[in-house]
């Protein structure tokens, strides 16, 4: 059975993007930092920088769910940054997992360079997965 | 070294159930090496607690911590106010390290975070193998320093036996090398293959834990009078 979205539920989301995925290169002062309701945009300067403390101290935050903005398969600048940010948001999921909370709640999400990517389009699968999965049970009300 | 792993959430979150603070105590030796018991690892475990203990509505404290080796009592007098502001320790050294903490901070209690699993080295990069089982009664210069007690999954000193299948032993063939097929690649290496026809004899097992019970060592000849 599929999980429907919860009606009226704002999934808080945090943003771990790369650098260089984010604005595809371009100078950032000039672009600006995309907006997004609920979502909230940390830059990296590669997504291999991802800590899995990180993740783990979003969800302890308060966070629903926790999305890593990558380079596309690849196209990793630093070469291998991509694949440590795979491995780290999987140890996050198995974590969860292990914890009780359903999931995944963590997310590799593959941006696109050289072009600055839409925020939005790249954000609406993860904020709709969170949406079926509904508040995270950790998060303190 | 020591090689141990982390027990799973639920066990430890049902060994601290009841207590308000608890303290994550890591170790920098043995187990800091493999993974376990390292500043970062405490880290991550005691967030991964303070998740668990959020999802299940519980209102437990979890602070961190860790020593230079959890085995000696000289470092752990050095965590002695972290541990007074505990209720409980959930330490993530060995074995020897977790005895340790219960006798220096009795009544405090200490759980085990880890199961210590044996002693190793690292072969390849985050990977480690069994080399010593600590037996108490060295055979090394028989089998061109290659344990057949350690590393040979029957323990036999006069090996290999039917199970070796292309340098593999049959418990798993995917993962277990054959023990005494390295003892013979080892001793064809430095010459002295005339050692696989030598026969060792019954091995003394009264120095190993299984035969003497619980073992020390004195050297009466270090003591500071």
């Amino acid at each position: 059975m599929t999980a429907q979205p919860q009606s009226g539920f704002q999934p808080r989301i945090i943003a771990f993007c790369c650098h260089n995925s984010l604005y595809g290169g371009e100078d950032p002062r000039r672009l600006g930092r995309p907006r997004l309701e609920g979502v909230k945009v940390v830059e990296l300067p590669c997504s291999g920088k991802i800590d899995r403390l990180y993740m783990l101290k979003a969800f302890t935050a308060g966070y629903d769910a926790v999305a890593v903005v990558a380079c596309p398969e690849g196209q990793c600048r630093l070469v291998n940054g991509t694949r440590w940010a795979e491995r780290r948001v999987k140890f996050v999921n198995d974590m969860l997992a292990e914890i009780g909370i359903p999931g995944p709640r963590a997310f590799l999400v593959r941006g696109s360079t050289p072009s600055r990517p839409d925020f939005q389009e790249l954000m609406q699968p993860v904020i709709e997965e969170t949406r079926k999965l509904g508040p995270s049970p950790a998060a303190r009300t | 070294m020591i090689i141990a792993e982390r027990k799973p959430i639920d066990e430890l979150m049902e060994m601290i159930g009841g207590f308000k603070r608890v303290l994550a105590l890591g170790c920098r030796g043995c187990v800091a090496e493999c993974h376990v018991g390292s500043d970062q690892e405490v880290a991550l475990l005691a967030e991964a607690l303070r998740l668990a203990a959020a999802s299940r509505k519980l209102d437990i404290a979890f602070s961190e911590g860790a020593c230079e080796r959890q085995c000696e009592w000289e470092w752990l007098d050095e965590i002695s106010e972290q541990v007074e502001e505990a209720d409980a320790v959930l330490s993530l050294a060995c074995g020897v390290g977790i005895q340790a903490m219960a006798e220096r901070y009795c009544p405090t209690r200490t759980f085990p975070a880890v199961n210590t699993t044996f002693m190793g080295m690292r072969l390849e990069q985050s990977a480690w193998s069994e080399m010593c089982a600590g037996c108490g009664d060295c055979v090394l210069h028989l089998t061109g320093g290659v344990c057949p007690v350690a590393r040979c999954s029957k323990s036999l000193l006069n090996g290999p036996c039917g199970g070796s299948d292309q340098g593999k032993c049959e418990v798993d063939p995917e993962n277990i090398p054959c023990g005494w097929q390295l003892v013979y690649d080892r001793l064809k290496a430095i010459g002295r293959l005339d050692l696989m026809d030598a026969v060792i004899p019954a091995k003394d097992w009264s120095t190993h834990n299984s035969g003497a019970g619980v073992r020390s060592s004195v050297r009466k000849d270090m003591i500071i009078e």
